[in-house]
């Protein structure tokens, strides 16, 4: 159990960082955290050594976010706005922006201005984000985790990075 | 005084029944049950080679995706069903190299052994109930791996 | 630019595309204007993107979060309340009425309710006997009524057959 405890003293913060990019509430992240750390400690014997540990225990944590993302989209109603962007289109239409949006910008603040506008995704879009480019997952890894087909995630993807470039230009030009 | 008679009547049919139940019971621990085994190819590769691997049916691929595997798709390259009934062992070859033994150790107890070119890999007593599967894995070439999936049928 | 042209710019990016079809998009793109701005776009989200994640940290201590972790296991493999018996009134009626056969009704009960939950597949301990095996684990999925036992070996293909072997390889 020693040793557990400090795997986990060494790994829970990026597996707390995880929780949070999909969660985007700290409370959530922290419980979530925590039952993939008792999750973690019951299938340990599974644990085979073909990634690291770490790496492991993030597709943990993401199973656990996305089963309680699903739970909570159940229980919301939908927002015209959100079905939109699920039903997809705008995201072809946007002009491209064409200065970086993150220029000049310090670590700290970019940092502010992407969660916010993470924070403005729906939970499939921001999951094919994290998946892609924290998870370093291909696509067809993304489709197995999110249950859904090569070309949503690729659809997907495409919104969120458009969205996503599309606010950051909007709170700059508010800057 | 005329529900004596009565009551104890249907104390003694309780009994009776209760005793027939039981007898029932134990005698059917002597009775075989039924069992199917298959040898599968666990991959991320959208075919198998072999066109004559089929991919394995829904509901043995949804209890394999719960598994803690990384495999999209599972191809079956053997099957059998058999049956085991106590004391006699039951011999399953799988392929030229695999061969499975079943045990049925009373109730739902089995004792299952596979061996691999003749010498034995794994034994297990196993507790199985009908529509239960029992999965033995290992890797296999090409970060595939190989499965003995063995489901209780009756 | 349609969609499918606009999705295949960000197959490229993401190093999804075959050889051949990277080449084509890369020609692509150095002679339309529209694409290479798209492309750039989607460049300036990914470079942003990187190593957001880096400096986050939980916001509990070390010592609180472990105590909450450690309580939850214990909490996991504490051993379940043992089942209250059954028919205590039915076998005190019986007792008094029927002494003899009250005894054996109680034997052949017990044997009744032995067999019907050696049935039941969560009975805790399905005993394991792997040989002298530190290399296999063991997984049990309860609701699914699944067991496996993984050989956690470098692949040999033991078991496989030759020609499985040599379709696969």
């Amino acid at each position: 159990m020693a040793a557990f405890e400090e795997l986990v003293a060494r790994h829970r913060d990026k597996v707390y960082a995880r929780a949070y990019s999909m969660m985007r509430n700290e409370e959530e992240a922290i419980d979530l955290s925590q039952e993939a750390w008792v999750k973690g400690w019951q299938r340990l014997r599974q644990f085979q050594g073909e990634s690291s540990f770490g790496t492991w225990m993030t597709r943990i944590i993401i199973n656990l976010c996305l089963d309680q993302l699903r739970k909570q989209k159940r229980q919301r109603t939908e927002s015209i706005e959100a079905m939109d962007e699920e039903s997809g289109g705008v995201e072809r239409q946007m002009p491209v922006v064409t200065v970086n949006p993150t220029a000049g910008l310090e670590r700290q603040e970019l940092r502010g201005r992407i969660d916010r506008a993470l924070g403005q995704l729906s939970y499939e879009h921001r999951t094919a984000l994290v998946l892609h480019e924290f998870e370093q997952m291909e696509y067809k890894e993304i489709a197995k985790t999110m249950g859904c087909s090569i070309g949503t995630v690729m659809s997907r993807l495409f919104y969120a990075r458009r969205k996503l470039a599309a606010l950051l230009a909007d709170l700059k030009k508010q800057d | 005084m005329r529900s004596k008679p009565s009551s104890a009547a249907s104390l003694y049919w309780t009994f009776a029944a209760c005793a027939l139940l039981a007898c029932d019971a134990l005698c059917s621990q002597g009775a075989g049950f039924k069992l199917e085994v298959q040898l599968v190819w666990g991959t991320n590769d959208d075919r198998s080679p072999d066109p004559k691997h089929k991919p394995v049916e829904a509901d043995v691929k949804a209890k394999l995706d719960e598994l803690p595997l990384k495999f999209t798709n599972y191809f079956e390259v053997n099957r059998k069903g058999f049956e085991v009934t106590a004391p006699a062992v039951s011999k399953v070859p799988l392929s030229e190299k695999c061969e499975l033994e079943v045990r049925s150790l009373g109730g739902s107890k089995l004792e299952v052994s596979l061996f691999g070119r003749g010498k034995e890999v794994v034994k297990r007593t196993q507790t199985l109930g009908k529509g239960e599967l029992l999965v033995v894995g290992g890797n296999a070439p090409n970060a595939t791996a190989w499965l003995v999936v063995l489901k209780r049928i009756q | 630019m349609d969609y499918r042209a606009q999705l295949k710019l960000q197959a490229f990016l993401d190093r999804e595309l075959s050889e051949a079809e990277a080449k084509e998009v890369a020609a692509w793109l150095s002679r339309d204007q529209e694409a290479a701005a798209l492309a750039a776009e989607l460049r300036h989200t990914h470079e942003a993107l990187a190593g957001l994640e880096t400096g986050v940290s939980l916001p509990e201590s070390r010592e609180f979060f472990w105590s909450k972790i450690e309580r939850d296991i214990h909490r996991a493999e504490a051993p379940a309340p043992l089942p209250r018996p059954a028919g205590l009134t039915f076998i005190g009626r019986l007792r008094r009425l029927l002494v003899p056969a009250s005894a054996v009704a109680l034997v052949a009960l017990a044997g009744l309710v032995v067999t019907r939950q050696e049935g039941s597949s969560r009975l805790p301990g399905d005993v394991e006997t792997a040989l002298s095996d530190p290399g296999a684990f063991t997984y049990r999925d309860y609701n699914a009524g699944t067991t496996l036992v993984w050989l956690s070996y470098p692949a040999e293909n033991e078991l496989a057959g030759e020609d499985e072997a040599s379709t696969v390889e």
